[in-house]
């Protein structure tokens, strides 16, 4: 179990492993990928505990803090797996790595309660040096999603960085935006302005110019798992504040596993 | 048009976003500082109208942007809907599913959830539609979103041979039952005139609205939709009519 009071310091050394918004692109045999935890640190430590030994590469996909009490733990506990090994595990970022929501959401609240007043700013510099996406076995691994003004992967890697709230609308998106099958193209979203669904055929045409096999995502509250567009698209949760199932999928040797924790 | 305000303070509750699965980007009221969140269009504390608040940081340059106008007479007071309701959602899960290979079998399926208790006939998006009425064809509606997020691609048929109005709305006794708060007891109907299918809205709190291809335009009283539209009832629930 990380304290508390040892997260400044594994955050502040996990930020200078951090290497700009889109990773270098993965293969590995066997790859965790794990969606919004949102302070769960004892299923952080399961994942771990199941299959950090064994695996070569855990992908978060952000959503560490807010929505519970021990955000502040569960960042330090997959910042000092990511010091372990910085090779096997990726943490990307989520909407809630950010001030705009951690001021409503509880994490500044909590960090301000356990580590003082001025504590936040340094979780703010670690939250902007996170990447926004990695591509691994061929499937891009992003929190939210596709984004209007996205047509190639490698687009990722030259936007604004570091950028705190994300304030590019791009940036924003591939942090806010979510999937819909039963849609075409990008319709706004219900959770506010600068924010879209995308449907259908852009995933379709998106995915084949890029010779992606399918997205990797989290933000939304699902039963463990989502499926859109065939499979195409999975959706992963990994807490249980909202009563449902918490799940990882396990990709091993190309065959993707769904495990409910 | 606004997006976030930057505050930090000690954390406030606030039940409407409690009662989403789905947070949603969030305001601040510039007369009393309390924040809202987006789907709001007047301050949950003071009731203080966002439309005049400036305290709001501009949002870089949002690429849509939904002209949402707030809904004038409150709704009067009765027993509240249920806050979440979970329904049938897709159809049972594959206990595997592989990308590119063939094979086998690994996890068991998640749990499902409940059943809703008032939804008429919700079919998921994916299965086959059960066969046509006769007379004026068939529609269906296909949930987008909503805060019930099982609801989350259920298809529900318009039946118009068994109901020549088809009232929307949050009460049980609406022919579609919609549960989320932001959507008033009796929200909108949908009736056929001629081949023509016609939405209409009944003076909804938080309005209905049509996506034009560009944004969601407010529907005062009655208009024309054609298959495939997409509507949203109130600030959290879009769905997708259909036809065969």
């Amino acid at each position: 179990m990380i304290e508390a009071l040892e997260t400044p310091r594994l955050i502040r050394e996990a930020k200078e492993k951090m290497e700009g918004p889109l990773l270098d692109s993965r293969r590995e045999k066997k790859v965790v990928f794990v969606g919004d935890t949102h302070t769960a640190v004892d299923l952080t430590q399961t994942i771990f505990d199941k299959y950090y030994a064994d695996s070569d590469l855990i992908v978060f996909l952000g959503d560490y803090v807010d929505r519970g009490e021990t955000g502040v733990e569960n960042l330090g506990l997959i910042a000092s797996k990511l010091l372990e090994d910085p090779t096997k595990i990726i943490m990307l970022r989520g909407n809630h790595e950010s001030p705009l929501t951690n001021s409503y959401y509880g994490f500044f609240a909590e960090v301000t309660e356990k580590l003082g007043e001025t504590a936040y700013d340094q979780f703010k510099e670690f939250f902007q040096a996170m990447p926004y996406a990695v591509v691994v076995n061929s499937y891009l691994c992003l929190h939210g999603g596709l984004a209007t003004t996205l047509d190639s992967v490698s687009q990722i890697a030259d936007l604004p960085f570091p950028d705190m709230n994300p304030d590019d609308p791009t940036a924003f998106q591939l942090l806010w935006n979510d999937p819909r099958d039963m849609i075409e193209g990008f319709i706004p979203s219900v959770r506010g302005d600068g924010a879209f669904y995308y449907g259908s055929d852009v995933t379709e045409k998106f995915l084949t110019n890029n010779s992606l096999k399918g997205i990797i995502r989290g933000h939304e509250v699902v039963d463990g798992f989502r499926e859109d567009l065939g499979g195409k698209v999975m959706t992963i949760f990994t807490s249980k504040y909202h009563g449902g199932a918490a799940g990882v999928l396990v990709l091993k040797d190309d065959k993707m596993e769904k495990v409910t924790l | 048009m606004k997006r976030l305000s930057i505050k930090h303070k000690a954390k406030q509750k606030d039940p409407d976003l409690d009662a989403d699965s789905a947070e949603t980007l969030i305001w601040t009221c510039s007369a009393c500082g309390a924040d809202n969140p987006d789907s709001k269009q007047t301050c949950v504390s003071c009731g203080g109208d966002r439309a005049g608040d400036s305290a709001t940081p501009k949002p870089i340059e949002p690429a849509v942007e939904p002209t949402i106008e707030p809904a004038e007479e409150p709704e009067p007071l009765e027993a509240p809907e249920p806050e979440k309701t979970d329904a049938e959602e897709t159809p049972p899960e594959p206990t595997i599913f592989s990308f590119d290979t063939d094979s086998a079998k690994l996890e068991p399926p998640s749990p499902e959830p409940e059943t809703a208790p008032f939804l008429p006939t919700p079919t998921p998006y994916s299965q086959a539609p059960p066969s046509p009425t006769v007379g004026h064809g068939r529609f269906y509606m296909v949930f987008v979103n909503t805060p019930a997020q099982s609801l989350i691609k259920s298809k529900v048929p318009i039946e118009f041979d068994d109901f020549p109005v088809v009232s929307i709305g949050r009460s049980p006794e609406n022919v579609v039952v919609i549960p989320d708060q932001e959507v008033s007891r009796k929200h909108a109907e949908l009736t056929m005139s001629g081949t023509r299918l016609m939405l209409k809205d009944l003076n909804s709190k938080n309005g209905t609205f049509l996506y034009n291809g560009k944004e969601f335009q407010q529907v005062h009283d009655s208009v024309e939709v054609k298959p495939n539209s997409i509507v949203k009832f109130g600030t959290g629930t879009i769905v997708r009519l259909t036809g065969e």
